[in-house]
């Protein structure tokens, strides 16, 4: 663990420093690139952001070809007030209402540790009908084990059970309805999918984009931990049977032995619920986008991306629950004092699962995207 | 004058927005208090929703008991102010001593979430004026830790001066002793319930409208307070 930060003349200057690109889940191709695209080496903080939104988890890059085609084969609909891209879909249902609903998976930290998996997929999604400007009315669940009576199933489905009824229940949303089919075929791979509805009017729609020169950008939300730090690229990596890995359960870049599948916390998220919902009602949001997986480093460029402008982000200053997350590999882009240089291009969207919290402010400027 | 009626909501509250509906379909006009309120408003009756306040940490309640508007209730209760507790309510105002006894984890260690028949014993209340003498009303019974407790002096006092409310009337659902369902303070004006009356006033979206009496109910009592100050 250097002392001192990797910063972008740092890493200019020293081009051949070895990085632990591989530990973090990517490819050397892919480590290539990266430094094709800036023509340097990484810093250590960009490493680390490139390798969660590379990650399968979040760039969906070995599906989305065919997830495009939902796009292509969908007849174009006036109801459709916000569809694919967006944290969710958004239906016009008349008289100024509309629904947002959306399905989304969490299979593998289900699998890993069904309980928290389990209910923090509840909590990415419920966050995906907020950050549309709505209120969540409501979860589903489709569910998919292993052979009922195979000891694993045992060990998986109680659990998942257990964590979406509890995490909707502190929420204070219903459960209104779901589905279960064992087959052999998910032996050791469960499809865990939670769905969340939302209803808003239609003029309080908000969009994941960051519009407006000077306007600031708040993080708000539980604090940023270490738990299910490399959850993105490792857990749901391509390669489920690398590294960290079916089975592990734990990042392997940290001694501590902390969980990559994050423990969920209910309370701060029905807080979060009323708080977004009050700021909507006050008229202070143009954009709003929540934190996935992969956390501070995902949500503040696709908001950049998909909006007018750059971000400055002084990650340094990004509120910590524990201190010992200013570790090198560990940091996943909070690497204190250093500034990240993104191009446009590099940056992917869709954002999942894991929350992050704290309050601090940011300017969009023009230019660059990400700072 | 419209009687105003107060629902506090505490960090975590569920059922705050039902109870302010359920307020005004009863023809009140429902007043939102946070729970860092100091100040009742002079509000003639308040409400203690369901949900979690401060997530239950700790323990049901245990947290909510201290919050700076209790500091304002515990008094104004004391004094006889009408105050229903529901749910998570209800075991606030057990852990804030206003009603004796306890809720604690349902037999069977499950949440519940099922309508259940409840029976009015005490309609002497001004949140069961409404009601008849041992009236069987259907309520949504939705909780983990519902299960009534209280040690057998408490109970025997409970049953001798009639303060239990409520009980379970098709079979206990969660181990309450003696079916207890709901219960009131010594004076009568405070009154803690399990089930949720706020969730059955409206046959869209619950079991039916049993539970609108209690809301009818209290804004009778307050009428009838109203109008004894004015004498």
């Amino acid at each position: 663990m250097s002392g001192a930060a990797d910063t972008v003349s740092r890493a200019g200057a020293t081009p051949g420093q070895p990085q632990p690109y591989a530990e973090l889940g990517l490819t050397s191709a892919e480590y290539e690139r990266i430094g094709e695209l800036l023509g340097r080496r990484p810093t250590d903080a960009e490493l680390a952001i490139y390798s969660v939104m590379w990650s399968e988890h979040c760039s969906y890059k070995s599906s989305k070809i065919h997830l495009r085609r939902f796009a292509d084969s969908a007849p174009p609909s006036p109801a459709l007030l916000a569809g694919i891209g967006q944290n969710a879909g958004v239906v016009d249902i008349g008289q100024g209402y509309a629904v947002t609903f959306k399905v989304e998976s969490h299979n593998h930290p289900s699998y890993v540790e069904p309980f928290q998996g389990a209910a923090t997929g509840v909590g990415g999604i419920v966050r995906d009908i907020l950050a549309m400007g709505a209120r969540p009315v409501a979860v589903m669940d489709s569910l998919r084990f292993g052979p009922a009576e195979a000891p694993d199933t045992h060990r998986v489905l109680p659990g998942v059970v257990a964590g979406i009824s509890f995490y909707g229940n502190c929420l204070g949303l219903p459960n209104i309805g779901g589905e279960l089919a064992f087959d052999p075929c998910y032996s050791g791979n469960p499809l865990v999918n939670a769905l969340c509805v939302g209803v808003m009017r239609h003029q309080d729609l908000k969009l994941a984009a960051a519009r407006g020169t000077g306007n600031q950008v708040i993080l708000f939300g539980s604090r940023t931990g270490p738990d299910g730090i490399g959850g993105a690229s490792v857990l749901a990596s391509a390669t489920f049977g690398g590294p960290g890995g079916a089975g592990d359960g734990v990042a392997n870049t940290d001694s501590a032995k902390r969980p990559s599948v994050q423990v969920g916390d209910p309370f701060m998220e029905k807080l979060l619920i009323e708080c977004c919902l009050d700021l909507y009602a006050a008229g202070l949001v143009t954009g709003i986008q929540d934190l996935g997986a992969a956390g501070v480093a995902c949500a503040t460029t696709e908001l950049a991306a998909a909006g007018t402008g750059g971000m400055a982000v002084r990650l340094d200053e990004v509120p910590l629950r524990v201190f010992a997350l200013f570790t090198r590999a560990e940091a996943r882009g909070v690497e204190p004092g250093t500034p990240v240089r993104l191009t446009q291009e590099e940056l992917y969207p869709d954002a999942k699962g894991v929350p992050l919290t704290a309050f601090k402010f940011e300017r969009i400027e023009d230019g660059e995207r990400a700072r | 004058m419209t009687a105003r009626v107060g629902v506090i909501t505490f960090p975590g509250s569920l059922d705050d927005a039902d109870a302010a509906r359920a307020v005004a379909r009863a023809g009140a006009e429902p007043v939102p208090l946070w729970h860092g309120d100091r100040d009742l408003r002079g509000l003639a009756a308040v409400i203690l929703p369901g949900g979690f306040s401060y997530g239950d940490y700790l323990r049901c309640g245990a947290i909510a008991r201290f919050a700076p508007v209790m500091g304002e209730l515990i008094p104004a209760a004391r004094a006889g102010l009408p105050v229903l507790g529901i749910c998570n309510g209800f075991q606030i105002l057990c852990e804030a001593h206003l009603l004796p006894g306890a809720l604690t984890r349902n037999a069977g260690l499950r949440f519940i979430d099922r309508v259940v028949r409840v029976r009015i014993e005490d309609t002497q209340t001004p949140w069961t004026s409404d009601y008849t003498q041992d009236q069987e009303i259907e309520l949504v019974l939705k909780s983990g830790e519902g299960a009534y407790v209280a040690d057998p002096a408490t109970l025997a006092r409970l049953t001798s001066a009639g303060q239990v409310v409520a009980r379970y009337a098709g079979g206990n659902p969660n181990g309450s002793v003696g079916d207890i369902a709901g219960v009131r303070s010594e004076a009568g004006n405070v009154v803690g319930l399990m089930p949720h009356p706020e969730h059955a006033i409206d046959a869209l979206t619950g079991p039916g409208t049993d539970g609108l009496g209690f809301f009818t109910s209290v804004l009778r009592a307050m009428a009838a307070r109203a109008s004894r100050e004015a004498r």
